[in-house]
C-alpha cells in the first residue's frame, strides 16, 4: 500500500530539518582557535597614537607598512625601548633611540639595513644591496651631500611609514605610479625653480609616448617608465653618447644595425645624440614608415628626396607598406572566416611570424639599405599571402556549405511535405479516423 | 476439386516452384513476430487537441539518437588526455573533414534534448500524465532527465577549454559543499583534490561508458512502460467524452503517429543543421590550471537558475551555511517534484491538484526568471 500524501510529505520535511539540525554539528568546520601568540608591547604606538597631530600620524597606516609584515617595529628603525611607558625611559639614548633622522641622514637611516647584505638576506635571498652607494652615485645624491635639503631622498619616492613592496600595485615605485611619483616634483614648477633643467614637460610627453601606452593600455609592467631610462636609486640623465646604448638595453637589433650604419659616424661628427634625434626621448611614438616619407619623415629633416638618403628611405618605405598592406589583408580574410563561425586561430595565430617580419623589417631601416628591407619583408609577404589564401578557401567552403545545408532544407521540407500528403490522404480514405 | 487441384493434376510433372526469398518470412520461420505484428496493428494513440504535446518525447528520444551517432563520430579522433584533449578536438573542428558539423551538431543537439526533456517533463507535469497508473513512467522520466544533465556536465569538460574547466570547478565545489558526502562527491568526480586530467579522463568514462549504460536501460524500461500503458490523456477531455458518452479519438500507431513524429523529427533535423552551420560551437582557448578564473564563469544554462540562486543567499543563515542550506532547500524541492505521483495521486479538480499546479507554474516562472538573471548578470 502506497503511503498517504500527508504522510511523504510530513516525512520528507522531516527529514529536512532533522538534516538542518544534526548538519552544523557534523558539517562544523573545525575553527581554528588563533592562539594569542606572546609579543614583546610595543608601547610607541600606545603612546603616541594619543598624542595626535604629526606625532600620532605614523601609528596609522604602519600596521599595512612592509617592515611591519615582516615583524619589525617602531624600535627597528628608532631605537629605543618600546617596553616602557616612560618616555624618558623608551627614547633613552642609553637604550639606543635615535629618533628621528635629519633629511640629510635619510640614505643612511635606511641603508643600515638595506646596505647590510646579511641581514637583508633573511627577508630576501637575491635582494639588491647597493641601493645607497647608487644614490650617492645620482644627481639627488649628490646634491644632497652638498646641502640641497629638497632633492629626492628614499622617504620621496618609497613612502614613510606605510612603505610596500615594489611589486605592490598600491605602492608608489610600482611601474604604473613611477611617472606620477617622478612627477610629483619634476613636474611641479616652482618646486623645480632654480634647477638648471630646460622644461619640465617629461612626464606629459612621456603619458603620450608607445612605452606609457604599453604600460597602461597593454599592461606590460616591464614597459620602460622614468627609472628604466635615468636609473631608480641612480638617477641621472644619460648622455648624448651614452643614449643609444640606453635604448639599446631593450631594441639591441635597432642598436647593433645603427651602430654599424654611415649614421652613427655622421651624428657622431654633428654631435647629435643616437635614437632621440629621430625618436624624441620622452614622447616616443609607434615608429613606422611614415617617419621615412611624407609629412611627417624624419629623414626630410637632413635629406632631401632626390638625394641617396631621400631615395633610400622611399625604397625601405614602400617595401614595408606592401607588407603591411598584404598583413592587413589576411587578417581581414581570416577574421571574416572566424566570425562566419570557421575556428581559425591556428592561422591566426600563425600571422604573427608575418608580423615579427614585419617588425624587423622596420628594424632593419637603421642600416638605411633598401636591400637588406627587402629581403625581410619577401619571407613576411609569403606567409601573409598563403594564411590569406587559407582564409579565402575556408570561406569558400563555408559558402558552399551553406548552399548544400540550404539544398538539404529544401530535401527535409519536400519530404515532411510528403508525409503530411500521405497521411492526408491516409486519413481521408479512413474516415472513422480524424 | 479445388482449382489448385486441378492445376497440379494437370502438369504433374512440372517440379513445385521455389517460393521467392522474403527476409520478413525467413526471420518469421525461425521468431514468432505474429504478436509483434499484432501488437503494432492494433496500437493506438489518443488523438485530440493537447496531443502534439506527445512529440516533445519523440523528439528528445531523436535528439538522443542524434547524441549517440554524433558522439560516436567524434569519438574516432578525440583524445581524452590534458595535453591532447584540447588539441584533439581542434584537429576535429579544423582539419577532419566536416569534423566542426560534426562537434557543433552535438553541442547544438545537447542543448536541445535538455530543453526538449524539460519541455517533455513540465507537459507531463501540466498534463497530470503521472497520475496512476504512470508513476513509474514519471520517475523514470526523471531518472533520464537527471542521466541527460549529467551527460551535459561531463560533456561539458571534454574540450578542456577555459570556460568549461571553470564551469567544472565550479559545479564541482557546489557538489563539495553537499552535506555529509560533499568532500566524498568533490574527490570522487575530480579524482583528487582541484580539477586535473584525472577529471578529464573520469569525466570521459562517465560520458562514454557509465552514462549510456545507464541511460539505455531506464530508456528501454520508459519506453516499455509507455507502450505497455499508453499515452495518458488530459483529465478534462476525458471528462468532455465521458459526458458526451464517446471514447476518445484515436489514431493508429503505425503509420500515422510514426509519420507525424518522423515529421516532427526531419523539422528538428533542419533546426538543428542550421544551428549548427550558422552558430558553431566556439572552441575558445585551451584550459589552463594555473590562470586565474576568467570573470564571468557561469555553467550550463540548465544549472543557471540554480548557480544564480545560490549566488542570492547570505553567506550565514542564523547558524547555517547558506549555500548548504540553499543545496538542501533544492535538493528538498527536487525530491518533491520527484514524488508528485504520490503527492497528486488523485489529480482531479481539487484544491489541494490544483495546489500542485500552480506550484509547478511557480516554479516554472522561477527557473525562467533566474535563468534570465543569470544571463544578465555579470
Amino acid at each position: 500500500m502506497l503511503p498517504s500524501r500527508k504522510c511523504i510529505i510530513v516525512l520528507a520535511i522531516f527529514g529536512w530539518i532533522v538534516g538542518l539540525i544534526l548538519l552544523p554539528n557534523l558539517y562544523a568546520q573545525e575553527e581554528e582557535v588563533s592562539a594569542a601568540e606572546e609579543t614583546p608591547k610595543n608601547n610607541c604606538l600606545v603612546c603616541h597614537s594619543h598624542l595626535g597631530g604629526q606625532l600620532a600620524s605614523p601609528t596609522g597606516p604602519f600596521p599595512t607598512d612592509v617592515h611591519a609584515e615582516k615583524g619589525l617595529t617602531c624600535a627597528s628603525c628608532h631605537g629605543g625601548d618600546p617596553t616602557s611607558m616612560d618616555a624618558k625611559i623608551a627614547k633613552s639614548p642609553a637604550r639606543g633611540y635615535r629618533g628621528r633622522p635629519s633629511r640629510q641622514e635619510v640614505p643612511e637611516f635606511c641603508g643600515r639595513c638595506h646596505s647590510d647584505a646579511s641581514y637583508m638576506r633573511q627577508f630576501n635571498p637575491t635582494v639588491k644591496t647597493d641601493e645607497v652607494s647608487q644614490y650617492y652615485t645620482s644627481e639627488h645624491g649628490k646634491r644632497l651631500r652638498q646641502g640641497d635639503l629638497r632633492v629626492a631622498t628614499c622617504v620621496n619616492c618609497h613612502s614613510v611609514h606605510d612603505i610596500k613592496l615594489v611589486s605592490d600595485p598600491t605602492s608608489p615605485v610600482y611601474p604604473t605610479n613611477v611617472p606620477a611619483t617622478c612627477g610629483k616634483c619634476h613636474s611641479d614648477t616652482d618646486y623645480m625653480q632654480g634647477y638648471d633643467l630646460p622644461n619640465l614637460d617629461q612626464v606629459d610627453n612621456y603619458q603620450k609616448s608607445v612605452h606609457y601606452e604599453a604600460l597602461t593600455k597593454e599592461g606590460n609592467l616591464s614597459a620602460p617608465t622614468c627609472q628604466t631610462c635615468h636609473g631608480s636609486h641612480g638617477a641621472t640623465p644619460p648622455g648624448v653618447n651614452s643614449v643609444t646604448d640606453v635604448c639599446g638595453t631593450c631594441h639591441s637589433h635597432n642598436r647593433e644595425f645603427f651602430q654599424g650604419s654611415s649614421h652613427r659616424q655622421a651624428f657622431e661628427t654633428f654631435g647629435v645624440p643616437g635614437c632621440i634625434q629621430c625618436h624624441s626621448n620622452h614622447a616616443i611614438h609607434r615608429a613606422n614608415e611614415t617617419m621615412l616619407v611624407g609629412p611627417n619623415s624624419v629623414c626630410s629633416t637632413c635629406h632631401a628626396p632626390d638625394d641617396n638618403g631621400g631615395q633610400s628611405a622611399e625604397q625601405m618605405a614602400k617595401s614595408i607598406q606592401r607588407l603591411d598592406d598584404s598583413i592587413k589583408k589576411a587578417q581581414e580574410t581570416l577574421e571574416q572566416a572566424e566570425s562566419a563561425g570557421v575556428d581559425m586561430s591556428e592561422p591566426l595565430s600563425d600571422l604573427s611570424n608575418a608580423r615579427t617580419r614585419l617588425v624587423m623589417a622596420r628594424t632593419t631601416i637603421h642600416t638605411l639599405d633598401p636591400s637588406r628591407v627587402e629581403d625581410e619583408t619577401k619571407e613576411g609577404f609569403r606567409i601573409a599571402g598563403e594564411l590569406e589564401e587559407e582564409g579565402k578557401q575556408k570561406l569558400q567552403e563555408l559558402r558552399g556549405f551553406r548552399q548544400g545545408l540550404v539544398i538539404s532544407s529544401i530535401f527535409i521540407m519536400m519530404a515532411v511535405f510528403g508525409l503530411y500528403l500521405s497521411l492526408r490522404q491516409r486519413e481521408r480514405i479512413k474516415p472513422g479516423n480524424p | 476439386m479445388s482449382s489448385r487441384e486441378k492445376s497440379l493434376s494437370a502438369e504433374p510433372e512440372t517440379p513445385p516452384k521455389r517460393a521467392r526469398f522474403s527476409l520478413s518470412s525467413w526471420v518469421e520461420e525461425r521468431v514468432d513476430l505474429g504478436s509483434v505484428r499484432e501488437f503494432i496493428r492494433h496500437k493506438t494513440v489518443p488523438h485530440h487537441r493537447s496531443s502534439y504535446w506527445y512529440y516533445a518525447g519523440g523528439i528528445t528520444l531523436f535528439l538522443f539518437l542524434v547524441q549517440v551517432l554524433t558522439g560516436s563520430l567524434l569519438l574516432l579522433y578525440y583524445q581524452p588526455s590534458e595535453s591532447n584533449a584540447f588539441e584533439s578536438v581542434r584537429f576535429i573542428v579544423t582539419q577532419v573533414r566536416f569534423g566542426w558539423l560534426i562537434r557543433s551538431v552535438h553541442s547544438w543537439s545537447a542543448n536541445l534534448l535538455v530543453a526538449m526533456a524539460f519541455i517533455h517533463m513540465f507537459s507531463t507535469f501540466f498534463l497530470k500524465s503521472y497520475r496512476k497508473p504512470r508513476e513509474l513512467t514519471w520517475f523514470s522520466g526523471m531518472v533520464l532527465l537527471l542521466l541527460m544533465m549529467a551527460f551535459g556536465f561531463s560533456g561539458y569538460l571534454l574540450p578542456w577549454n577555459t570556460l568549461s574547466f571553470f564551469a567544472t570547478m565550479v559545479g564541482t565545489n557546489i557538489a563539495g559543499a553537499l552535506p555529509l558526502i560533499g568532500n566524498f562527491m568533490l574527490r570522487f568526480l575530480r579524482g583528487g583534490d582541484s580539477v586535473t586530467g584525472s577529471t578529464l579522463t573520469r569525466f570521459f568514462g562517465f560520458h562514454v561508458a557509465i552514462l549510456p549504460a545507464l541511460t539505455i536501460l531506464v530508456l528501454v524500461l520508459h519506453l516499455w512502460l509507455i507502450q505497455k500503458q499508453g499515452m495518458s490523456t488530459p483529465l478534462q477531455l476525458e471528462k468532455e467524452s465521458r459526458e458526451r458518452g464517446e471514447n476518445l479519438p484515436s489514431i493508429p500507431f503505425f503509420p500515422n503517429f510514426l509519420m507525424r513524429d518522423m515529421m516532427a523529427w526531419y523539422i528538428v533535423l533542419a533546426v538543428v543543421g542550421w544551428l549548427a552551420t550558422l552558430f558553431p560551437w566556439e572552441l575558445g582557448v585551451k584550459a589552463d590550471p594555473f590562470a586565474s578564473a576568467p570573470p564571468g564563469i557561469k555553467p550550463e544554462w540548465y544549472f543557471l537558475f540554480t548557480f544564480q540562486t545560490l549566488k542570492y543567499i547570505p553567506a550565514r543563515i542564523l547558524t547555517f551555511e547558506g549555500e548548504v542550506l540553499g543545496i538542501l532547500a533544492f535538493g528538498l524541492g527536487g525530491l518533491l517534484w520527484f514524488l508528485v505521483p504520490f503527492l497528486d495521486p488523485n489529480p482531479s479538480a481539487s484544491r489541494w491538484s490544483r495546489g500542485v499546479n500552480q506550484a509547478g507554474i511557480w516554479i516554472v516562472i522561477f527557473i525562467l526568471v533566474m535563468t534570465g538573471v543569470g544571463y544578465v548578470a555579470k
